[in-house]
């Protein structure tokens, strides 16, 4: 057969391939594919069953941010989880008029303007109503708020050793695509971890930032930081790290013989 | 009060399960395209006896781009004896008819169709119209923006060798990408939704979505089918679904590029994608149902469902924000800090963009792009804006669904400066 | 506390940073580069090589001895034409071997990891190893010729001893009687073994098919005692397997392999129609392409 004629292996001096973008295809180790899944869908598991040790360490690192406070324990669902206990208050009706009054303001400038470009507008727009929500609400039903300080603090460590748990699945599973050799394991494994510590230095201090603000100026900033402070931030530095690691990865491995192959 | 609880805590449950279908759907489409074969399309064969073509360009007020997209279709290597090009200009008030009859007057086989007075506005009624006097056995639609490659029109045909080939789609880049961040952002969003999002629906034999321009369709299979639903905004889906229900396929020619201007102003993107919705969503209004009586595979009518939905998951994501807030004053936020995490989370992953962080980190990789993927954290911006503005045309497209009144076509705005 | 709000926001706004930076400093803002001149040409490679030699001859050359010239090419770097007049051979590591002479052979066994550029009709008597090679006549390979990338003859290619054709074979017409591999071969008329006139398909004697035959499963033809016309193309998910006397008027596509094994015919004088087989193309005796031959896999030529 002609294949085995002549070799032509050693002439090719490329050290680089041009592959046009339409038809290349990464080069697959379906072992190191598998072995990342597994590797952070177990891992996600082994978080899930130490929920109460990151509860403990994430409630211990906020105290060092806000000291005037206690740590409870309490189960949830089964899982015993550590939180912060401090006491918080209700609005004043002044401040529910002006919370009212400035929400009112800030959507009909936002109407009638073109201050900010659409998408802040909606999402300033978006902050904006929950608050006018949250002032009418404690204007009206302020008697029967169901919440204390110690819910929202007991809520926000299950959402944030929640988002923990699910960021190696996440992020873990989403790199693992990433699998042509053993040194982007490595990689992998690193921003994955790299991500865990921000998302637990984040998560701690936007928890103290919470609980001051909540016991200082009260529980109508309560729904905001649910709904637009929430798990939707935590989203932020995820992508925000993956892209900067793609990013460089892109860069470093854009021709390389070892990442690419054509069509199949 | 009790089961007005239960019902809104059930309907968090089923959006958060929709949404992971999708997630779960991005995450092997990505997959696929990262490492399975590429089914290539048919643009490796070279053939002397090509088809004639008629290529319609809808125009209306494309002064600024009418001599960039004419001057690119005459620069062609095809056959000029088997094409003609029909630019549609649909009522313009600038000096578009003036650039065309310029142009018609050099080349014979420009003939631009004028339509003026009561004839009715809009790109699919202009297509119709088109059709009745197009002479070609294939046609070829670009939108007055794009700039295509010498090669492409070959590209585009060649396909139609395979009879059961009713459409081909090309893959769309802006060419102004560097002009701000919104098209950067969009730039990005493409080359999710190509490279990776319908390359890999045709590597799996699913349903590639003709996307209305860079593309091409059998004339006398579309005329036979009724030409264009002049009713609805999205003409391309609709054909696309009307196609695969009459067992004909969509090729995806992953290979064919071609510039588009991408909008480069927020109003004019929340007027565009508001449209999108509209159209998109009449579509799924008219086929959900017809789509599973068909003789289509399981897989296809899955992802047909979930294609014909994505433009009315971020309305029922809305509703779920509503949902979330009063369950929050009822007092039941335990049931939100499990649910709103992975609605949360898992919401913007999918529709913070129309496509997961994944895909387009894989998609811009495939691409070899560098630093541009570093802006993935500003689609955090976009995430409400997207939500808003294709609720607003899923609200029009309930509206024009139920008083039948005719959808109103607003055109895309041109940025192109001359030069 | 002030302190940790401005903690709190500097978290917040750090993932954004990279993003800020790129907005402002535009490393990767240009769009994706899309070749506005770009369109299918089987010619391609030896014609745009063809092109930066004759401009780098006219514009940055230089002779520096009896026999090279210092050249410019398209990387930007300084390279050595070496001349040779009407034999050729030896090793050459890092010049362009340039024939001058309008016939020329080998006079030893010729290893280049640059181009070989022949002026006029080259016949190889030795094994021949090159990068690319570009022939103004004829070719005429009587030794085993190996090409890494790409080959263009203006005039006919004669292939009689085993070879490997590269990534890309032109020529005006292309005669192959020794097995080969390739990846793609255009040529008016590729001609594998003895060549089929297309008189030996009497029409009263031969079965029609008219229009193209699509299959979603794989396709095998093969006739006996009546030959075959298809005035249509073949196209199919899986392979296509033919063999007998076939003669194919359009153009034969395949997702798999097209394994032409005896006796076809593709296409017509005249006019250009390709066989394309994604995985694999095998071609055996009296197989006959008016046109494009195609994979993206293996290319064997069986004989």
């Amino acid at each position: 057969m002609g294949s085995d004629l002549v070799s032509s292996k050693n002439f090719d001096l490329k050290s680089v391939i041009h592959y046009a973008r339409f038809g290349r295809v990464l080069k697959q180790n379906k072992r190191l594919f598998l072995v990342q899944i597994l590797l952070y869908i177990t891992s996600s598991f082994y978080f899930i069953s130490h929920l109460e040790l990151i509860s403990y360490y994430l409630s211990n690192f906020s105290l060092h941010f806000i000291k005037s406070t206690i740590t409870k324990r309490e189960v949830v669902g089964g899982f015993s989880l550590y939180f912060l206990s401090l006491p918080g208050r209700l609005p004043t009706f002044t401040e529910d008029l002006v919370a009212f009054l400035s929400t009112l303001a800030i959507l009909l400038i936002n109407y009638r303007t073109n201050l900010l470009p659409k998408p802040f507008k909606i999402w300033v727009n978006f902050l904006a109503i929950i608050l006018m929500i949250s002032s009418l609400y404690f204007i009206f039903f302020s008697y029967i708020f169901p919440y204390t300080l110690d819910d929202f603090s007991l809520l926000y460590v299950i959402a944030q050793v929640g988002i923990m748990s699910f960021i190696p699945a996440l992020v873990g599973v989403s790199l693992a695509l990433f699998n042509f050799s053993w040194w982007v394991l490595l990689t992998n494994f690193f921003i994955v971890s790299l991500i865990l510590v921000y998302s637990f230095v984040f998560g701690a201090v936007r928890y103290a930032i919470f609980l001051y603000t909540l016991k200082n100026y009260s529980f109508l900033w309560m729904a905001n930081m649910f709904f637009n402070f929430g798990p939707l931030l935590d989203m932020i530095y995820i992508s925000g790290i993956y892209a900067f690691y793609v990013s460089l990865l892109s860069k470093k491995t854009r021709q390389s013989i070892k990442v690419w192959r054509w069509i199949y | 009060m009790d089961l007005l609880i239960i019902s809104l805590k059930v309907y968090l449950i089923l959006l958060v399960f929709i949404i992971s279908l999708y997630i779960i759907r991005h995450y092997f489409f990505t997959y696929n395209r990262a490492f399975a074969e590429q089914k290539v399309a048919y643009h490796d064969v070279l053939d002397s006896d090509l088809p004639s073509v008629s290529v319609l360009i809808p125009m209306h007020n494309e002064e600024k781009v009418a001599d960039h997209i004419l001057s690119a279709l005459i620069g062609q290597e095809y056959p000029k004896d088997r094409m003609e090009i029909i630019p549609i200009n649909d009522h313009s008030t600038d000096g578009t008819k003036e650039i065309l009859d310029e142009y018609a007057k050099k080349y014979s086989f420009i003939k631009p169709l004028h339509r003026i007075g009561d004839e009715p506005r809009g790109k699919p009624a202009g297509l119709n119209d088109a059709l009745k006097v197009a002479k070609g056995e294939i046609v070829v639609i670009y939108d007055a923006d794009y700039i295509p490659p010498k090669g492409q029109l070959r590209e585009l045909v060649i396909n139609f060798i395979d009879p059961w080939v009713g459409v081909t789609m090309g893959r769309v880049v802006p060419i102004n990408t560097s002009t701000n961040m919104l098209t950067r952002l969009l730039d990005l969003e493409r080359a999710a939704g190509y490279q990776v999002d319908q390359q890999a629906r045709y590597n799996l034999d699913l349903i590639p979505q003709y996307g209305g321009t860079v593309g091409a369709f059998r004339k006398d299979l579309v005329l036979k089918l009724g030409g264009f639903d002049q009713r609805i905004l999205a003409e391309d889906t609709e054909l696309t679904f009307r196609l695969y229900i009459k067992g004909y396929k969509v090729v995806y020619v992953n290979r064919a590029e071609c510039y588009e201007e991408a909008p480069e102003d927020w109003n004019v993107r929340a007027r565009q994608i508001r449209r999108w919705s509209q159209g998109h969503n009449q579509v799924l209004f008219k086929y959900l149902i017809p789509l599973w009586r068909f003789d289509l595979s399981l897989w296809q009518k899955i992802d047909g469902t979930l294609l014909l939905m994505i433009y009315a998951v971020p309305f029922l994501l809305l509703l779920g924000i509503a949902d979330s807030l009063l369950l929050f004053f009822l007092g039941e936020m335990e049931i939100l800090a499990s649910f709103w995490i992975l609605l949360a989370v898992l919401a913007y992953n999918s529709f913070g963009n129309f496509a997961p962080f994944f895909q387009i980190g894989m998609a811009g990789f495939l691409d070899g792009v560098g630093e541009r993927l570093r802006l993935l954290p500003f689609f955090y911006f976009i995430f409400l804006f997207n939500a808003w503005y294709t609720s607003l045309g899923f609200l029009d497209a309930i509206k024009t669904t139920i008083t039948g009144k005719q959808a109103i076509w607003h055109k895309t705005e041109r940025f192109r400066k001359n030069g | 506390m002030v302190e940790y709000f401005v903690l709190f926001t500097l978290l917040l706004l750090l993932p954004f940073l990279p993003g800020i930076a790129e907005l402002l400093i535009r490393e990767d803002d240009n769009p994706l580069d899309i070749k506005q001149d770009f369109s299918k040409d089987p010619a391609f490679f030896g014609k745009s090589f063809q092109k930066i030699l004759a401009q780098a001859l006219l514009q940055r050359s230089k002779r520096i001895s009896e026999d090279s010239i210092e050249v410019v090419l398209s990387t930007g770097k300084p390279e050595i034409l070496r001349l040779y007049k009407n034999t050729v051979g030896g090793k050459h590591m890092m010049d362009i071997v340039f024939a001058e002479d309008t016939e020329v052979k080998t006079d030893s066994p010729l290893e280049s990891y640059k181009e070989v550029v022949v002026n006029g009709n080259f016949t190889t008597w030795h094994p021949c190893k090159v990068r690319s090679l570009l022939v103004f006549g004829n070719l005429n390979v009587n030794y085993s010729l190996s090409v890494v990338r790409w080959v263009h003859v203006e005039g006919i290619a004669k292939i009689r001893a085993r070879s490997v054709l590269g990534v890309n074979f032109y020529a005006r017409e292309i005669k192959i009687t020794a097995p080969c591999t390739f990846k793609r071969m255009f040529a008016n008329k590729v001609q594998i073994g003895e060549e089929v006139k297309e008189e030996a398909f009497k029409k009263e004697e031969a079965h029609y098919i008219k229009g193209t035959i699509r299959s979603k499963g794989s396709l095998n033809i093969k006739t006996e005692d009546r030959k075959l016309i298809i005035e249509g193309s073949l196209i199919s998910d899986e392979d296509i397997v033919a063999e007998g006397g076939i003669w194919i008027k359009g153009d034969v596509f395949s997702h798999a392999g097209v394994v032409f094994l005896k006796n076809v015919v593709v296409g017509e004088a005249g006019k250009v129609k390709s066989v394309v087989g994604k995985k694999r193309v095998v071609l055996g005796q009296k197989v006959k392409v008016y046109g494009y031959v195609h994979t993206d896999g293996s290319g064997v030529v069986e004989i």
